[in-house]
């Protein structure tokens, strides 16, 4: 594992392959390890890689290489920290207004993409886009599409959507490029009196539930 | 103790930056120029990490209301307190009433107001707002040497460092292009031709992304946290500053450095401010 400068406080090092699910897994775990200690000022991980800005651009890379190797040698089994967490998603026309279309264009019925998006443990992949979001995948290989040739400008808070080999919630209102194929009004933050907490954190598991549009209008 | 805002401009409260939340999606932010800031909260004996008003441009205009110490350091103009004019980098003394005015820069961009003790980080600045800030603690009156204001009109050599033994940018010239923010400064020139990776990835300061169209693009404070185009190398703090202060049309330079030499760099200015970001 090379860790390596890329400037005068950050660190950077590819620890393994971006869709891996136990890379991810253990990112998730030296990330953590990483943020309790007051040398880190941040610490980004996603898609493989580990980035570390420093506190202090004088703290020597092995005391970081140091920190890693304690966060690796704790073995936390994940799994104990960080439960499944599922998506209640409503898989209807209406509100992903992709998934007709992108059926046919794969050439499933739309039963069939929902059940190939559903019937899948995901892991989040990489964090940091924005609050609340989390790249997750890898999705069966049938769905693997590329983004829209135009985005929209305005992608309604809580779409599931699907592109690349990935699956997102866009956990507010934004611009998107990716094919929207449901909507779901869990909370992916989660704010309580210790502050903001992402729901989908780096290395979690997560699964879509369908639900039905009147358990989705409840 | 407080400030009133009369003329508001483009302005924002910046320091080093926020801490921690870059996996949350929080970006750090923090002053465009910092040692600009650095030197303005040098002058009055501030720790390095209290924050100032980032003014961008000019225009800008307060009333102080209370007798309060501050300094001004960064993009200069015709600058006034009350009638007089202000002449240079440093700090000054203002008595309960009077009213610093700061005109559009002749060069840069990115002017500092300091205040002695600090200003409190999550207040908005607006027309009529009141910004409070700590009382002075008390401290120096004093003038930055002439030899540490730079020109911000010289074209810029951008000392950075390359990523991968890639040599692609080394000695290149650019034009700052008007496609400018505290996200990052677009660059023109001789399109650069780098594969385009699969996956996004995290993005860390001063980040030389190379997008498909051939033109660099540079991540300041307000970057996003993962980005899809790849990065070349990184520019180094000093010269991220300077060119933060860098006028569309205006051109760089960039050379190459090592990271040690990079960090000897930095960690002169630390020593000699504080702790710095």
């Amino acid at each position: 594992m090379q860790l390596d400068w890329i400037n005068e406080d950050t660190l950077q090092v590819q620890l393994g392959g971006p869709l891996d699910h136990e890379i991810a897994a253990q990112l998730a775990s030296i990330q953590r390890h990483l943020l309790q200690s007051t040398q880190v000022r941040n610490c980004v991980a996603g898609f493989g890689r580990l980035q570390i800005q420093l506190t202090r651009p004088t703290t020597p890379l092995l005391d970081i290489q140091g920190l890693i190797d304690q966060a690796l040698a704790q073995g936390i089994d994940h799994d104990q920290h960080l439960s499944e967490f599922v998506i209640p998603t409503c898989y209807d026309p209406e509100l992903g207004p992709d998934l007709i279309s992108l059926a046919e264009a794969i050439g499933l019925e739309p039963s069939e993409l929902i059940d190939r998006h559903a019937q899948r443990s995901y892991r989040v992949l990489a964090t940091g886009f924005c609050p609340g979001f989390g790249y997750m995948g890898e999705t069966h290989p049938s769905l693997h599409v590329p983004r829209r040739t135009t985005p929209r400008l305005n992608v309604p808070a809580g779409s599931v959507a699907i592109a690349e080999n990935q699956t997102v919630v866009y956990p507010q209102t934004s611009p998107g490029g990716w094919h929207l194929i449901g909507q779901t009004r869990i909370d992916l933050i989660n704010t309580s009196t210790r502050g903001m907490q992402a729901q989908l954190q780096l290395g979690r598991r997560v699964r879509f539930e369908p639900i039905d549009r009147a358990h989705f209008e409840r | 103790m407080s400030l009133q805002i009369l003329k508001s401009g483009v302005a924002s409260i910046q320091g080093l930056g926020s801490f921690g939340m870059a996996h949350q999606g929080i970006r750090a932010g923090g002053a465009m120029d910092m040692i600009a800031l650095a030197w303005a909260n040098h002058c009055l004996g501030n720790d390095s990490d209290a924050a100032g008003l980032e003014i961008m441009g000019g225009g800008f205009s307060v009333r102080f209301m209370q007798r309060t110490r501050f300094a001004l350091c960064g993009a200069w103009g015709d600058f006034y307190l009350d009638q007089t004019p202000l002449p240079y980098w440093g700090s000054y003394q203002a008595e309960a009433g009077q009213v610093l005015s700061l005109s559009a820069p002749k060069s840069g961009w990115w002017t500092y107001l300091a205040i002695a003790g600090g200003l409190d980080a999550r207040q908005s600045i607006q027309a009529g707002a009141e910004l409070t800030h700590a009382r002075d603690p008390g401290g120096p009156i004093q003038r930055v040497p002439r030899r540490w204001v730079p020109s911000y009109t010289a074209p810029l050599v951008c000392r950075y460092l390359p990523r991968d033994d890639q040599t692609a940018l080394d000695g290149t010239r650019w034009a700052v292009s008007p496609n400018i923010s505290r996200m990052g400064y677009r660059l023109s020139g001789r399109p650069l031709r780098i594969e385009q990776p699969r996956y996004s990835a995290p993005m860390a300061l001063g980040a030389i992304q190379i997008p498909p169209d051939g033109q660099p693009i540079v991540l300041m404070r307000d970057h996003q946290v993962l980005g899809g185009y790849p990065v070349i190398g990184h520019v180094a703090r000093p010269s991220l500053g300077a060119l933060a202060q860098r006028r569309p049309g205006q051109t760089i330079v960039f050379q190459p450095i090592t990271i040690q030499q990079a960090k000897a760099q930095w960690s002169r200015h630390c020593d000699h401010f504080g702790p710095l970001a």
